[in-house]
């Protein structure tokens, strides 16, 4: 393992990445901390159970098991090694399929695949098993069932194209009735010796290099990044790596410093206010998830069909919306919750909202040197105003695909008028966009069906989107209509609206 | 030495499933590379068509870790090759004949070192015309392969009778095999070995052997496993091999070749698009078509590669399971500037099919009959049948078959109660087809149907075997293990399977036609009886004494512990010039229902149940089987419904591949298939002789998704009035296109 001499040196001060694997705390140089942990294991560790199947987090035969302990105990996840950075390993227990059992000792979902007949070729079998162990230890924990839901949805992110996924599913269902399965207790006890380690860490500790890096520099508060950055203007800053890291392993392109932010301890956690939701931009969509849906269960279908369960353990919302891409499906349902941005340069913060924050395509107002601190949703209406929100996304494929239109509506309604409606639309435009003409069109009319019909002509009337592979733009204008029709069906109508039988009965 | 119950009919495991789930299956990229190992990569085009000025590769030369490049001078003057006609290039000779063809190979020291070097060629080129749609290929006069017109009984002594025209475009398909193309070139004293990703070793060593100018025996292929094949390992692995096998020669190091993701996408061929247009002409009063003319417009891409073989197949099942007595065929094979169109499973079988059953459902709706009752009008006739093409059929079961799903999956209620939702319901609605396949097993060129095993009995009791076919997940190596394993009542993990290797049995066919099990279990079935017959021959066998003792003994007594058996096909052979004749030796059958529900909002559809009986005679492993046909159902609902190849249509990149990764091309996850999706197996015993009494299970139940394809129809139709014309895949914008169409139509 070894020792390609990094281009860039990074400066004394970076914290070496430190992480329970096979067995040991394995201590890794912060200029070699992009490799992908793919890389890591099949190149440098020898262990080609982990397979790459696409490169860009869209198959799962890469995916891997990591392990952090909590305040609430282990947490078991899956990600996506080929576009996960062993940097973003720090403080976890790394485990791939060799780790979950051999073929004389299989692990109870294994040892399921195997009796349900749920491999064939075999080649996406380690990542379906990772992704399916990862659901039944996180559920060992607590000795909690787990129902044909979440087993499709602990498979949501892996592709297979023999078996057509029954005995997957089978062997899933199977397996979460198995007592036996990982030692916790070891594993607890390999991450107390982490602990202990980063707790010695220091510049005399050996760290390994790999080749073929960037380097990554890992800081622990705003402090440490404001100094990181100062140092590396040009630096990428990251959270997840889940879009950067399809720059680095499609574009091929030349990252020489990324400043990871998953470690800065102002970026971590979910406050709630008086005011609303504070989002702390490292904040993954997994662990946003129960509280967004605690305060808007409507939200359950999209939560669900954004990206997939190992993309949604790394990726972060402060990542979607400051890459910003017009198709991201964060910022439309942000947009209709009216979410402001927490932004700070140095010490100076200031908040912007999101609705201002996409000046052009690519163009966001965030100058040099500045962050994303947090992003806060204002606290739900009650009482009086209530509001009433539907989102729906359009894609060729119900699960992990890239919305062809994203529409997120939301009315806050006193006394049966719209006071406000917030439109919220990804696909349609350069930008994440609000329909304010139309939103301004349905103020203060009665909230009734007759009016979003009639309003509907007018969201079809609003964009001008493009014709690319994923719909047509006349498709997309007229589901912008659509979007509009259906939520008046789904609201005031007496018949269900939803092809999928699991997102009816939420709203 | 007690004999074992025979395991030739039991679910065992996959043979390698332990191995799989525990990450220690050995793909070739696993394999432990040797010291000084490269990586190469191809240089891809970035122009559709164009004639080719000047290709500069010194900055490639100079890129960071090269160690070797390769372009045309390093190959045989003119170097073609190809599956049936040599008329494929390594790299483009003159002219870039479509987005992302490969234009050189870089050997470096890390994959993406070679990658990164891959990019940094310049191309000066001259644009030329590009054709991208079948249409706009066949306009320019451009064929890969002669077009071939049937004539069927008489059409004009029917066209007195109401008619019905209709169109359908069916969309090609990516493989998406988990495991990309991979070759791994090794030098050798005299040459190289080649650990190849293929479905087709003996035709990789051919391929190798020519561009590097060596002989035959000088080069070794070697497959163990393939990480999903579907036949886009046949044809297509061939490139990576050739490419590594020359970087061999040129560093003298071993060589590794694995294309990136997007790079397999743009580079190897896909199912063939077929736009078909038809006449049918009907009895209105039974539904039965008297007649059609019907169109074959098959996009080949740049070269024939299998684009005849599947054009013909799509001819020999137009009529599917029916008898339609006068029909008139006309299938034109178009060249355009795209990436040659390949084999994959069903090899025009399914484009075939779809096209008669959606010409029956047209049908239907012109009758206002249900469809399931036009598909009884129009089933062939039990006994005595002969295909259009002039192949008697021996057993006949489908109408069965048909009959004994539509009670158990309870179409006719079912049938009611989709009738029902959809006048009460106006926001979703609702759609049910039951579709029937009859499917021909063997390989339509009649001297592939051969295969060939080696089995050996080893002085401690345990045998190996090894064959000419190879194990892409289908479960072959398994199935032949059960038969070999019965011959001697062992224990199935008595037995080994060795890796398919020219080394020792060249010559061989493709794993492919679904044929690899009736060949290649039939060839180990002989030389495993032949075998055993000759140590029980041995005056030194002791029936009470185990086989280590028993081999021993037959060792002393110098009798060969290994057996070749050899296999053909019997009963097959046809008129390629007449299309006459018997190509398949027996025919699987198969039908499905499934039951749709789709939003007239969005055009979104959700698969709500799936139910399936399938035939393959006597099964030599049901949960094998079950697996192929749940499998193969997914992967074609996949292709009728999400899995939508686009080619940029305008600009400068027109003909580029814009779903070039599962990020834009998306296959079905999980959670597209429905919790009801029942599979049960037709209790049958092959009527012709077949190890087992089996039928083969590889292709035919890929064309049960038809079934889903229809009952998209059936809902669109339900909204409106007049002919539904859907395209496939029918993704929610081509869905809703439909929904719109017809609901436009009761204005």
């Amino acid at each position: 393992m070894t020792t390609v001499t990094p281009h860039t040196t990074v400066n004394t001060a970076a914290h070496p990445i430190q992480f329970w694997h096979q067995n040991a705390v394995q201590t890794i140089a912060p200029a070699s901390g992009g490799r992908s942990v793919l890389n890591y294991l099949r190149r440098d560790c020898g262990l080609t159970g982990t397979k790459e199947g696409c490169a860009e987090g869209d198959c799962g035969a890469c995916c891997v098991m990591t392990v952090a302990q909590t305040e609430n105990g282990l947490v078991f996840e899956s990600v996506n090694a080929c576009i996960h950075p062993v940097a973003n390993l720090h403080g976890k227990a790394l485990l791939s399929v060799e780790d979950l059992g051999t073929v004389k000792n299989l692990h109870p979902v294994q040892a399921a695949m195997v009796d349900a007949h749920a491999s064939q070729c075999g080649f996406c079998t380690p990542g379906f098993v990772v992704s399916l162990a990862a659901c039944t230890e996180q559920a060992r924990c607590s000795n909690a069932s787990i129902n044909r839901e979440q087993v499709l949805d602990a498979i949501s992110g892996n592709l297979c194209r023999c078996t057509g996924y029954k005995p997957i599913i089978e062997a899933g269902l199977f397996a979460a009735q198995a007592k036996a399965g990982l030692d916790h207790a070891a594993i607890n006890a390999g991450l107390a010796q982490l602990n202990q380690a980063s707790q010695a860490a220091s510049a005399t500790l050996p760290a390994k290099t790999l080749p073929e890096a960037s380097a990554v520099l890992t800081p622990r508060s705003i402090s440490e990044l404001n100094a990181a950055m100062g140092e590396h203007p040009q630096a990428v800053l990251t959270a997840g790596l889940t879009d950067v890291g399809l720059w680095l392993n499609k574009q091929l392109r030349h990252i020489p410093v990324m400043i990871s932010t998953v470690q800065v301890a102002e970026f971590q956690g979910i406050h709630h206010t008086v005011h609303g939701m504070n989002i702390g931009a490292a904040v993954t969509l997994t662990q946003l998830a129960p509280h967004l849906m605690a305060a808007y269960p409507e939200l359950h279908e999209w939560h669900e069909r954004f990206a997939s369960v190992p993309v949604r353990n790394a990726a972060t919302m402060g990542g979607n919306v400051v890459g910003g891409s017009p198709i991201g499906d964060s910022m439309p349902v942000l947009l209709a919750l009216d979410a402001q941005l927490l932004l700070q340069r140095g010490e100076v913060q200031r908040t912007v909202a999101l609705k201002d924050f996409y000046l052009g395509y690519q163009q966001k107002d965030l100058q040099a040197g500045e962050f994303l601190r947090r992003i806060m949703i204002p606290k739900r209406p009650k009482g009086s105003k209530t509001l009433k929100l539907a989102v729906y996304k359009i894609s060729k494929r119900f699960e992990d695909d890239i919305s062809a239109v994203c529409a997120a509506l939301a009315f806050e309604v006193v006394d049966g008028i719209i006071t406000a409606a917030r439109l919220g639309f990804g696909g349609v435009a350069a930008t994440p966009i609000r329909a304010f003409s139309v939103e301004a069109a349905l103020q203060g009319k009665p909230f009734t069906q007759a009016t979003l019909e009639a309003a509907a002509p007018l969201l079809e009337a609003a964009f001008t989107p493009l014709s690319d592979h994923r719909a047509s733009a006349g498709y997309r204008r007229l589901m912008c209509g659509n979007a509009l029709r259906r939520a008046a069906a789904q609201w005031f109508g007496d018949e269900p609206t939803r092809v999928y039988a699991h997102a009816e009965g939420v709203v | 030495m007690k004999s074992l119950a025979p395991q030739s009919s039991q679910s065992l495991p996959h043979e390698s499933a332990a191995l799989q789930v525990a990450g220690t299956a050995q793909y070739i990229d696993d394999i432990p590379e040797i010291a000084g190992t490269l990586y190469a990569a191809f240089g891809l085009a970035l122009v559709t068509h164009a004639t080719i000025e000047a290709l500069d590769l010194s900055a490639v030369k100079a890129s960071s870790g090269v160690t070797a490049v390769i372009d045309n001078s390093d190959l045989p003057v003119n170097f073609s090759y190809g599956p049936v006609l040599h008329d494929d290039v390594l790299f483009a000779r003159g002219e870039v004949m479509h987005y992302g063809q490969a234009l050189f190979a870089v050997a470096a020291s890390s994959h993406d070192a070679a990658r990164r070097a891959a990019r940094a060629f310049a191309l000066q080129s001259t644009p030329l015309p590009v054709n991208i749609s079948a249409a706009e290929g066949l306009a320019s006069g451009e064929s890969v392969v002669p077009s071939r017109q049937l004539n069927i009984g008489d059409l004009n002594s029917v066209k007195h009778l109401p008619s019905v025209s209709g169109s359908l475009a069916m969309g090609g398909q990516e493989h998406f095999y988990l495991e990309g193309q991979i070759a791994y070139a090794l030098p050798t004293e005299r040459g190289v070995k080649v650990y190849s990703s293929t479905q087709h070793p003996s035709e990789v060593q051919a391929a190798v052997a020519e561009v590097c100018g060596l002989s035959f025996n000088d080069v070794q292929v070697e497959t163990r496993r393939m990480g999903g094949g579907f036949g886009g390992k046949e044809s297509q692995a061939m490139p990576c091999a050739m490419a590594a096998a020359l970087l061999v020669l040129k560093t003298g190091k071993p060589v590794k070749l694995r294309l990136d993701r997007d790079d397999d996408f743009l580079t190897t061929g896909k199912r063939h698009e077929f736009d078909v247009a038809y006449t049918a002409h009907y009895e209105p009063s039974t539904g039965i078509i008297a007649g059609h003319s019907t169109q074959h417009l098959v996009r080949g891409g740049i070269s024939a590669d299998f684009t005849g073989p599947v054009a013909d197949r799509a001819l020999f099942h137009a009529h599917n399971g029916y008898h339609i007595a006068h029909a008139q065929f006309d299938s034109q094979r178009a060249k355009t500037h795209t990436v040659s169109n390949t084999a994959y499973r069903g090899f025009g079988g399914p484009q075939g099919m779809l096209g008669m059953e959606v010409m029956l459902d047209d049908v239907a709706r012109a009758c206002g009959m249900d469809a399931l009752d036009v598909r009884y009008a129009n089933l062939m006739a039990d006994v005595g049948v002969v295909t259009h093409y002039g192949q008697p059929v021996k057993d006949l079961v489908l109408r069965k078959l048909m009959q004994r799903l539509e009670t158990q999956s309870a179409y006719r209620e079912r049938r009611k109660a989709v009738t029902a939702w959809n006048a009460s319901h106006t926001v979703l609605k609702r759609g049910l087809a039951l579709t029937p396949v009859m499917f021909g097993v063997a390989f339509g060129f009649t001297p592939h149907n051969q295969g060939m095993a080696l089995v050996s009995l080893l002085k401690d009791g345990t045998l190996t075997v090894q064959h000419g076919g190879t194990e892409m997940g289908q479960g072959l190596h398994t199935k032949v293990l059960q038969t070999v394993a019965d011959v001697f009542g062992v224990p199935l993990k008595q037995v080994r399977i060795q890796a398919t290797d020219t080394a020792t049995l060249p010559n061989m066919p493709a794993t492919a036609a679904s044929s690899g099990t009736d060949l290649c279990a039939n060839a180990a079935h002989i030389a495993a009886t032949t075998l055993r017959n000759r140590i029980q021959s041995c005056a030194a066998f002791d029936a009470n004494q185990n086989w280590a003792a028993n081999a021993n003994a037959a060792y002393l007594a110098r009798l060969a512990l290994t057996e070749v058996g050899y296999y053909t096909t019997p009963d097959i052979g046809y008129d390629f010039a007449s299309f006459q004749g018997s190509p398949f030796q027996y025919y699987a059958y198969g039908a499905a229902v499934a039951e749709v529900l789709i939003d007239t909002f969005t055009g979104e559809t959700s698969v709500q149940a799936v139910d399936i009986l399938q035939d393959v005679g006597r099964s030599i492993n049901p949960a094998i089987d079950k697996g192929q046909i749940e499998g193969a159902f997914v992967q074609g609902m996949g292709w009728l419904t999400t899995e939508e190849l686009v080619w940029k249509m305008d600009g400068p990149q027109r003909g580029r591949l814009m779903t070039q990764a599962p990020q834009t091309y998306k296959i079905p996850t999980a959670r597209d298939v429905p919790q009801h999706f029942e599979v049960w197996l037709y209790d049958n015993v092959n009527a012709a002789p077949n190890v087992h009494g089996s039928k083969a299970v590889g292709e035919p139940p890929f064309m049960l998704a038809n079934s889903v394809f229809l009952a998209i129809r059936d809902a669109v139709g339900s909204c409106g009035a007049g002919q539904v014309c859907l395209r496939a895949p029918a993704t929610a914008e081509a869905v809703l296109n439909a929904i719109n169409a017809v609901a436009s139509n009761t204005n």
